[in-house]
């Protein structure tokens, strides 16, 4: 052997620090930039990312008690056919991993309060929303509701928590078999999807509750309140929030309807005992939950999330049997939140056909071979808030008595720090103190007030028995044994619609709604959970809830169809219980859908009526307003309209449908004119006192129609001259232009078309890019049955990032009729050609699939079937 | 290059090549770079190895991205990528970066495989 040549060994020493440089800079992450070498290089990554599910697969499972044969249709939907619903479970669990695995483990994420974990500088302050969600308890009553449902298992009030251990097993068997197979978002994120558990599945129903029922309004109208009385308008309070519903139509119809005329109930407040500093402390805590990281609709969820759902009995159809819809509105995401399924069991009978939540074991909104059933949500008051006196740091007052906090504890971990976040949250007799947690930079200080805290009480802050509805919503095979089922439904409050084989159709608002103690509040107090109570003063008090058999419903009425599009529950005839504070709809969706179906002549609607009554884009309000526009624009300027008014007079004119079609310009004017007349009407009193004097539009509508000549429309600016309903519509009409000009950069109007600037999107599930889905061209707005919500802002536009979350409609009289379709796919792999489809194909186009809605796999048709799992179980 | 190098130089790109479908299937995808070294051992040349390595292990990832090109559609995928980086729709780009990454991996497996080797045998024109 020969000396080392010294350059041999200079270069050999220069390339190898280069290689492991290279290396290692292809292995480290940066930033939000993750290991680009394991995301990118061959053998690794996105190359191990299966875009579609084998063809045909054969598996030998050792836990599963039988053969389950899985049949994926055309559009990635599982059939799935067991012979017991242990296996049937399993199989349902693979699926749900195999399709959204990264939205399963997000959605538990969210509820235990683990975000920040894996997210970390990705979404900076994501551990402040982590803090927010453990403090209300959805962690930890998820926890409590399945050691009550393993309890209840054993003492054998249910036997199907097995079946919920065999849908872990199932998503763990998944997570076992294909570990190189991660969706994009862990190789982003670079962490690994952990095992699943049933505490994971029941957190699912704090998840959709929270989505649905957390509400802040009561804070906020006492901050109106005392608002409203330190301007002197009181009595305007009580127009704004005198609980009556003009032209509102009830869910349930046997307890009356309301009138065109609101009951006035103006009167003066005696607010001696009430607190004027607390409501600047409320609409501290109302800022800071607006400034929320990572979650910035927590004060504007209630208004965004609305739902239809309706269903006509035999008499109007022309099979002779009923028919029933639902379409839930819901933030629309790339993957939708729904994922399709049917579940087939040959021991139990079980055949059910119907929209899943991945985490969760069985449909939430479904048909089987007999009943079917659809929600809306019910906008029940079932959340409070308590301020308090506290002693110390350890004690409060309580009805007037000194008692201990409990406390609980939780580490937060953050994704790059080393240490965990402590966060310690102190709770009351009622629930949580949420005016302590720091990143709300909340405190007694700016609360207003020393020594003050403020807790919360709503019915998620307790065990629910929500799974046992679902499950026997699943395998009611008549009207009774819905009806029982019903019974566990406590939380989130749902309008039920439902149907049957046998010509039977009902609608249910009913959740656990609870029943305060007003025995000892002030007298400026409008009790019923719609102000913060006292808690020092042992004021509210939940002393139980409304009994199920005392909660309204309809079945079979004489006018044969039931709808709930988020409205009032109902009339004033229902006198025993107080039900609904703030929060349902102002009712022109339903409007509409009553209209249709009340004009359909018996014997006359079918599938095809009703596919156009969920794509029905007739606005009511720009039914109702667009006549008084023209005609107050006719009157203020005769026969010499300025040639701006002059052509939108035209457009408006000719407008006689009142479609919100995105082809047209007469939408985009009425849209806008619709922003401006609020401004036109109640801005310059909430500037002028410092009030929010916005109403509901339905309020805007009565005035508009029953009282021309209200305060409201008299500019308080302006002292020589009173402004009437003339000079407001002029006013929004004008502003309608300027802002419309400077948007489209025309003042030509025909080129101002609805499609331009009413577009959807679908976000992707984190927010940052990596699937997004749009913007579309959208027909619709959110006031018609096709809901989808733009938001106008100064210069620009906001997509609609919500609507119709799935729709279904139901065929009693031959199920196999029966259609659905997702705005989505159902595969959250986005190089899947079921990550879109549906929503490409058939929902951008008003279309729907069909449901292959068949009892056994060997009938099931093969020009159908795009993928088959074969698991041989009990080898 | 005379006849004897060239089937050298040729092996090596067959063997990097191979190599580096083997090595893919463990997933660690830093193991790449045995492929670019065992190409240059087999050349007993930094130059020769680099290009002999650089090409093979090129070649292999272009198979591997026309496969996944054309039967999983990866560039759904790489779009979505590009998604985060705030430039959707150049998956193209991508796919040119890593077949240069991968010639530069192989390049320098290939570098550091001839090197060593003549450090280990070196020759009598090297220790001249």
């Amino acid at each position: 052997m020969g000396k080392i040549d010294k350059k041999n060994l200079t270069a050999f020493i220069i390339v190898s620090v280069v290689t492991v440089g290279v290396i290692t800079a292809f292995s480290l992450p940066f930033g939000m930039i993750p290991a680009l070498g394991n995301l990118l290089f061959p053998g690794g990554g996105i190359w191990n990312i299966p875009g579609e599910v084998p063809e045909y697969e054969e598996l030998d499972v050792f836990n599963l008690n039988d053969d389950v044969t899985i049949i994926r249709d055309k559009w990635g939907v599982p059939h799935i056919y067991a012979r017991n619903e242990a296996d049937l479970a399993f199989a349902l669990g693979y699926c749900h991993a195999q399709d959204r695995m990264f939205q399963m483990d997000m959605g538990r994420r969210e509820v235990q309060g683990r975000l920040a974990e894996v997210l970390g500088e990705l979404a900076p302050g994501v551990e402040e929303y982590d803090k927010f969600n453990l403090a209300l308890g959805m962690k930890y009553w998820s926890e409590k509701t399945a050691e009550y449902a393993l309890e209840l298992q054993e003492n054998g009030t249910i036997d199907y928590m097995d079946d919920w251990t065999k849908y872990a097993d199932g998503v763990n068997y998944y997570l076992d078999t294909h570990k190189n197979q991660k969706p994009l978002e862990y190789y982003l994120l670079d962490f690994e999807p952990e095992r699943w558990n049933i505490v994971d599945s029941f957190s699912y129903t704090a998840y959709m509750s929270s989505m649905l029922i957390m509400q802040f309004s009561d804070l906020t109208r006492y901050s109106d309140l005392m608002a409203y009385q330190s301007s002197g308008y009181e009595e305007w309070y009580f127009e704004k929030y005198n609980n009556v519903h003009p032209y509102q139509i009830p869910i349930v119809p046997e307890y009356g309807g309301y009138s065109s005329l609101p009951v006035p109930q103006s009167f003066k407040l005696d607010i001696s005992t009430a607190n004027i500093e607390l409501a600047n402390g409320f609409t501290n805590f109302l800022d800071s939950i607006d400034d929320l990281p990572y979650q910035t609709d927590l004060l504007t969820r209630e208004y965004t999330h609305g739902s239809n759902n309706w269903v006509v009995n035999g008499s109007k159809t022309t099979t002779g049997k009923p028919i029933l819809c639902n379409d839930m509105h819901l933030a629309w995401n790339s993957p939708g939140i729904w994922y399709e399924a049917h579940l087939v069991c040959e021991n139990t009978g079980l055949n059910t056909y119907g929209f899943t939540i991945a985490g969760v074991p069985i449909p939430v909104v479904a048909h089987n071979n007999y009943v079917g059933w659809g929600f809306t949500n019910s906008g029940m008051d079932v959340q409070d808030f308590y301020y308090y006196e506290e002693v110390n740091d350890t004690h409060y007052i309580y009805n007037k008595t000194t008692i201990p906090y409990t406390f609980k504890n939780y580490d937060i971990k953050v994704k790059g720090q080393k240490e965990p976040i402590e966060l310690v949250i102190k709770e009351t007799v009622h629930g949580p103190v949420v005016s302590e947690l720091s990143y709300m930079g909340f405190s007694a200080e700016n609360f207003g007030l020393e020594n003050v805290v403020l807790a919360t009480q709503w019915t998620l802050y307790n065990i629910t028995n929500t799974f046992r509805a679902l499950y026997g919503f699943n395998h009611a095979t008549n009207l009774v044994e819905f009806n029982e089922a019903s019974k566990f439904f406590d939380v989130p409050g749902q309008n039920i619609v439902y149907a049957d084989v046998y010509g039977n159709i009902q609608i249910r608002p009913t959740a656990h709604v609870p029943i305060r103690d007003d025995s000892n509040i002030p007298s400026w107090h409008t009790g019923n959970g719609t102000l913060p109570y006292n808690g020092s003063n042992g004021e509210g008090d939940w002393i139980g809830y409304i009994p199920f058999g005392d909660l309204p419903v309809s079945t079979n009425p004489i006018q044969k169809y039931l709808t709930s599009a988020n409205q009032v529950s109902v009339g004033p005839d229902f006198t025993q219980y107080h039900l609904q504070s703030y929060g349902y709809a102002d009712g022109y969706r339903a409007r509409r859908i009553n209209e249709v179906l009340s004009a359909a002549l018996d014997g006359t609607i079918d599938i095809e009526f009703m596919k156009n009554l969920h794509l029905d884009i007739k606005s009511v309000p720009a039914a109702e307003f667009t006549p008084i526009i023209l005609t107050e624009l006719d009157n203020y300027y005769g026969s010499s309209k300025p040639l701006s008014i002059s052509s939108i007079y035209t457009i408006l004119d000719e407008w006689d449908d009142y479609r919100m079609d995105k082809d047209l310009v007469a939408p985009t004017i009425f849209r806008v004119w619709r922003n401006e007349i609020y401004d036109a009407i109640y801005g310059d009193e909430s500037n002028q006192y410092n009030i929010d004097a916005y109403p509901d539009f339905n309020l805007v509508e009565y005035i508009m129609k029953e009282n021309a000549t209200s305060h409201w429309f008299d500019d308080v600016t302006t002292t020589s001259t009173i402004e009437n309903r003339s000079d407001c519509i002029v006013k929004a009409m004008n502003q309608t232009i300027t802002y419309l000009t400077n948007l489209f950069g025309s003042e030509n109007p025909t080129t101002w078309r609805w499609g331009e600037i009413h577009k959807g999107a679908f976000p992707d599930l984190l927010g940052i890019g990596v699937g997004y889905i749009g913007p579309f061209e959208l027909d619709g707005s959110g006031y018609t049955v096709t809901p989808s919500g733009i938001g106008l802002r100064s210069n620009s536009v906001r997509y609609a990032t919500h609507g119709a979350s799935e729709r279904l409609i139901v065929d009693f009289s031959n199920l196999n009729n029966s259609i659905s379709v997702i705005p989505s796919g159902q595969r959250a792999i986005q190089s899947s050609k079921h990550y879109s489809n549906q929503l490409i194909e058939l929902f951008l186009q008003g279309k729907y699939h069909e449901q292959w809605f068949t009892n056994t796999a060997s009938n099931f048709p093969t020009q159908a079937i795009s993928s088959q799992i074969y698991f041989k179980g009990g080898t | 290059m005379d006849k004897q190098k060239l089937i050298l130089f040729l092996s090596g790109i067959a063997l990097s090549g191979l190599l580096t479908w083997l090595l893919t299937l463990t997933n660690i995808w830093q193991l790449v770079i045995i492929a670019g070294i065992a190409a240059g051992v087999l050349n007993y040349s930094i130059g020769r190895g680099s290009l002999s390595g650089g090409i093979g292990i090129f070649l292999a990832w272009l198979g591997m991205i026309l496969q996944g090109l054309f039967t999983n559609n990866t560039t759904a995928l790489l779009d979505a990528f590009t998604g985060l980086l705030g430039i959707t729709g150049f998956a193209w780009l991508i796919y040119i970066i890593i077949g240069i990454l991968g010639f530069i991996l192989g390049a320098l497996g290939g570098a550091i495989g001839g090197g060593l080797i003549k450090l280990i045998i070196p020759t009598d024109r090297d220790s001249q």
